[in-house]
């Protein structure tokens, strides 16, 4: 755990003086915003993707390009979800919550513009954590086991009640549904091949990627031909794109609070950025004034996980940089690139390659920089690309599914998985249900699982173990609290308002 | 909705009953606790699947529902014709893919779901083609050409 | 002249699919033409580190593109049955590790390395026997006098039941006559921040995994399942140093389909030895952790045989459960 002097940060600036730094950085930002706003391709592929165009090329700059594009596609992913409702990537699910009603009232510059400037400043706040605090954030979350990975992802999967729009029951019986198909594969802990139906590719379990795109992605665009909207097109007023210093001012401590929760939950491994921007809407539903807004298309609820999944970007570096360790899986790919570089991330780069190091930290604060200047400059455009003919639009935003679930492994049974996904989310969104639970706990499920067992092989089978560590036993309670807490809190007030069913 | 829930329901309580007893046929080692076996969590789901699908029977009886009329799957025959063909071209595209290659695959689906989602009074052959024909290769240049996914070529080797 | 025009256009399209197809039948030396390398494992992953600089030295030596393609899925299951059912005209090639051997006692499809050609083998990774740097044991004899009083009470953490981390513990059970108790993780990276973070107590992931944290003191490197003690940590002895019979570890290697023909096989073979001659490839490998050590066809044969053998006996003799069923 040392602190590092001033001077030693700044011995990264050397690199700067090669111009070569800002045009790399710049063009993998807006390389990352386009490929990350494509559905289908999500911000892990495009890093996969232009990883290989790295090698040969000087550790730094590949850096400030490899940290540009990641950036950029946690960025572009949230402009998807708020123009089209299809989160570019895990990340944006809970943008779009509130991103897209907003876009829908033909406000979309104004969204954008919104997610840019929270995403901006959640970024630059995570830059200055890991600049300042790496290797203390890394060594707490060393401290989680498998008993504090159950807490965190009984804190994930309790907030797929909260954000529920609608009706609650649907929403936690499209949690259980994803849940159920993160059993597919191989049981994480015996092994057992469980619902494989003879399928290789399911050894591994469903990825959730292609699921994400055919419940969004597909689905929505088989609604919109279902209810012949497919030549309608909403007028976007393309103002407001700056926000207002007031709205700013109002919005800082849901910003601040966001960023803080983004650079915890992205610096615990595995956890990562859904999970981060999640919780920060969660939370905003508890402590907002109008609660009740939320979901409707309030740029608070845009605010909210945007600070946070970008600042989790930062916090995914930090167990990266210091341990080795990968935070979420685009920076298990990034780690790639620096083994690629013949460097070995780990508790050496930090005593050894400073000057590398905190190359990283300035190549991250400026794409962030150059984040927020592409976005507004470009939610403009972005706004307008959806007023592009739905007839043109429709079929095009099919192919970037069909393709980018046939890229994730190369394969066309992604296909497969990106279409049953499509139809049966057509069913349920007739019915009444929303996609966002269902992913989520396709996503938390198998994380749930493997670390409930886990946690108990640990402890030799004793359920005490998750109420005897502190850590664990302050999740439980935290957990409990979100549950239950506007209920204890209404019956307190005498309110009956909420609808439970 | 309120015909649905009762269709939902009943369809999850079934399914939530295959999960559990299939779950059940997975192995089990005695003398460890049950929740290390591969059926544990999967039953647990069940279980819960099945609580959650009798509530929301419950519900679909004792609710009032807002919307009295039912909800409409499709809107009119033309929306249902509309969405059979978009249900067809998604099906046959990783054929599409598979035996013809990337480009031609892509502007097949490209250009029938064009065609498909104009009215008649819009349709405007030489223009639609054209237009097909552009998106067609932007898509294939970004994804082929730029970054390099590998795609079956196909018999006509593009 | 529309008629015309589309017309013409027909017949120059299909000029350019002749002239396309013609160009692919030549009578040129092998290779001629691109040579895809499908990868059953991920971008950035071991083998993906590994296999692209060798890939990148084939390219310039044989003047033609070798297309690396990660086919994912199945932890390695897809992408190998990929390499076996692809055209065994040499354009396809692959790679192979352990996890190709392993697969049958997990998956209900797997490939059979009777159903590939063995090129070459490039690296070899040896596992080890590693404990958290504040744990009381400071010597391999004391960890297994302990383990011998206290049968399954160590925590071991693995790659998951059934991975390679688990095969290696289970071998080194077998060897040492102890019992450990396995804690099961979905990757190396997950089982080595476990035992950083203290929540086991040993690991038996090989060494370019644990090093980093070994050198920064973090973790405590008891001794290595090697024929030979690593040059980078010459005070970390063997196990058949002391008197425990194992050596053992994962590979990697390439591999073509079968009925390549034996030529071009050669021809590959001997690039590959070139290129693990080279030593900027063997600064890099060693550098990232591996342990380069080039085999031809024959030598690979022995390594992969020994780990059929080695996976047979634990599974058919010793019952060890790769699978729970």
């Amino acid at each position: 755990m040392e602190l590092f002097s001033m001077d030693i940060y700044l011995e990264g600036l050397k690199y700067f003086s090669n111009p070569m730094m800002f045009l790399f950085s710049g063009f993998g930002v807006l390389i990352g915003i386009i490929f990350g706003s494509l559905p289908g391709l999500t911000a892990t592929m495009t890093i996969a993707v232009f990883i290989s165009f790295t090698f040969g090329i000087d550790a730094t700059l590949s850096f400030a390009f490899l940290l540009g594009l990641y950036t950029g596609a946690v960025y572009g992913g949230s402009v998807a979800a708020i123009l089209i409702n299809i989160p570019g990537t895990p990340n944006a699910i809970a943008t779009g919550l509130d991103g897209y009603p907003l876009c829908q009232k033909g406000k979309a510059g104004q969204a954008i513009g919104i997610a840019t400037v929270s995403s901006a400043i959640g970024g630059i706040l995570s830059v200055f954590v890991l600049a300042i605090a790496a290797p203390m954030v890394a060594s707490v979350a060393l401290k989680f086991s498998a008993q504090e990975y159950v807490g965190i992802t009984l804190i994930g999967l309790s907030i797929i009640a909260i954000i529920s729009t609608g009706s609650m029951l649907k929403g936690l019986i499209g949690g259980l549904l994803g849940l159920v198909i993160g059993v597919i594969g191989m049981d994480p802990i015996t092994n057992f091949p469980r619902f494989l139906f003879g399928q290789p590719e399911l050894i591994e379990g469903v990825s959730s990627i292609p699921v994400m795109i055919g419940l969004y992605g597909i689905s929505e665009m088989l609604m919109q031909i279902s209810e012949e909207e497919h030549g309608v097109v909403i007028d976007q007023a393309v103002k407001d794109i700056i926000p207002s210093f007031s709205d700013i001012k109002r919005l800082l401590p849901t910003i601040t609070r966001s960023s803080i929760i983004g650079v915890i939950i992205g610096a615990i491994p595995a956890a990562g950025g859904s999970i981060a921007a999640l919780v920060a809407y969660g939370q905003e539903k508890r402590f907002s004034k109008h609660p009740e807004l939320l979901g409707t298309g309030i740029i608070d609820g845009i605010a909210a996980p945007e600070a946070a999944n970008n600042a989790s970007t930062g916090g995914a570096l930090m167990p990266m940089l210091t341990l080795g360790i990968p935070g979420d899986p685009m920076t298990a790919v990034l780690m790639g690139g620096l083994i690629m570089q013949g460097l070995r991330p780990g508790p050496l780069l930090f005593k050894q390659q400073m000057p590398f190091v905190s190359s990283i930290f300035l190549s991250l604060l400026l794409s962030v920089i150059f984040m927020l200047v592409f976005g507004l400059f470009g939610a403009k455009y972005f706004a307008r690309l959806i007023t592009v003919k739905k007839q043109y639009l429709i079929p095009s935003i099919m192919i970037f599914c069909l393709v980018g679930s046939y890229a994730i492994n190369n394969s066309t049974f992604d296909i497969w998985i990106l279409l049953i996904s499509g139809l049966i989310g057509f069913f349920l969104r007739k019915v009444g249900f929303s996609p966002a639970p269902i992913v989520l706990g396709l996503i938390l499920g198998p994380i749930f699982e493997s670390n409930l067992r886990r946690a108990l092989i640990l402890a030799d089978g004793q359920w005490s173990t998750f109420v005897t560590r502190p850590i664990s036993l302050f999740f439980l309670i935290l957990t409990l609290i979100l549950l239950f807490g506007p209920f204890i809190w209404n019956l307190i007030k005498g309110d009956k308002s909420t609808d439970i069913i | 909705m309120k015909k649905y829930d009762k269709i939902l329901g009943t369809l999850l309580l079934i399914f939530a009953g295959i999960l559990y007893f299939y779950s059940g046929t997975f192995p089990v080692r005695e003398g460890r606790p049950r929740v290390l076996n591969a059926g544990f969590y999967p039953q647990l789901l069940a279980i819960i699947l099945a609580v959650l699908a009798v509530a929301l029977i419950i519900a679909a009886f004792i609710k009032d529902y807002k919307d009295k009329g039912d909800v409409e799957i499709w809107k009119n025959t033309s929306s249902l014709k509309l969405f059979l063909v978009t249900l067809v071209m998604l099906i046959i595209y990783p054929y599409l893919l598979t035996y013809l290659g990337f480009a031609t695959a892509t502007f097949i689906f490209i250009s029938i779901m064009i065609y498909s989602l104009f009215s008649k009074e819009e349709r405007n052959i030489k223009k639609l083609g054209f237009i097909s024909l552009i998106i067609t290769i932007v898509i294939y240049l970004v994804f082929n050409e730029f970054i390099n996914i590998p795609f079956p070529t196909g018999g006509l080797l593009i | 002249m529309r008629r015309n025009l589309s017309k013409s256009l027909l017949v120059a399209a299909l000029m350019v699919v002749l002239v396309l197809s013609v160009s692919g039948v030549s009578f040129a030396e092998y290779p001629d033409r691109d040579v895809r390398v499908i990868i059953p494992w991920s971008v950035g992953g071991m083998t993906d580190v590994l296999t692209r600089p060798i890939t990148n030295w084939l390219e310039d030596y044989y003047g033609e593109a070798f297309v690396v393609e990660n086919k994912p899925g199945g932890g390695g299951v897809v992408g190998s049955m990929l390499i076996e059912n692809a055209k065994n005209d040499g354009y396809t090639i692959g790679t192979t590790s352990m996890s190709t051997v392993s697969a049958k006692y997990v998956s209900p499809m797997y490939p059979e390395m009777e159903n590939v050609e063995l090129i070459a083998q490039v690296i070899t990774i040896p596992a080890t026997v590693t404990v958290n740097a504040d744990s009381p044991w400071q010597t391999i004899e004391e960890y297994i006098e302990y383990a011998k009083n206290n049968p399954e009470e160590i925590k071991n953490s693995n790659s998951g039941t059934g991975a390679s981390a688990h095969i290696y513990a289970a071998a080194f059970e077998n060897e040492a006559g102890i019992e450990l108790n396995h804690v099961p993780y979905p990757g190396y990276a997950e089982a080595i921040t476990a035992l950083v973070g203290g929540h086991v107590d040993s690991t038996n992931i090989p060494l370019p995994d644990v090093a980093p944290q070994v050198e920064a003191g973090n973790l405590r490197m008891l001794a290595i399942a090697a024929d030979e003690r690593h040059p980078d940590f010459p005070n970390v002895p063997t196990l058949k140093e002391k008197g425990i019979n194992l050596s053992i570890g994962n590979y990697s290697g390439f591999v073509a389909p079968k009925g390549t023909p034996k030529e071009r096989i050669e021809i590959l073979e001997n690039g590959i030895k070139k290129a693990m001659e080279d030593p900027e490839i063997r600064n890099f490998l060693v550098k990232a952790g591996f342990q380069p050590i080039y085999k031809n066809a024959k030598e690979f044969q022995v390594t992969v045989d020994e780990a059929e053998a080695r996976l047979d006996y634990l599974v058919n003799e010793l019952g060890v459960e790769l699978i729970d069923d």
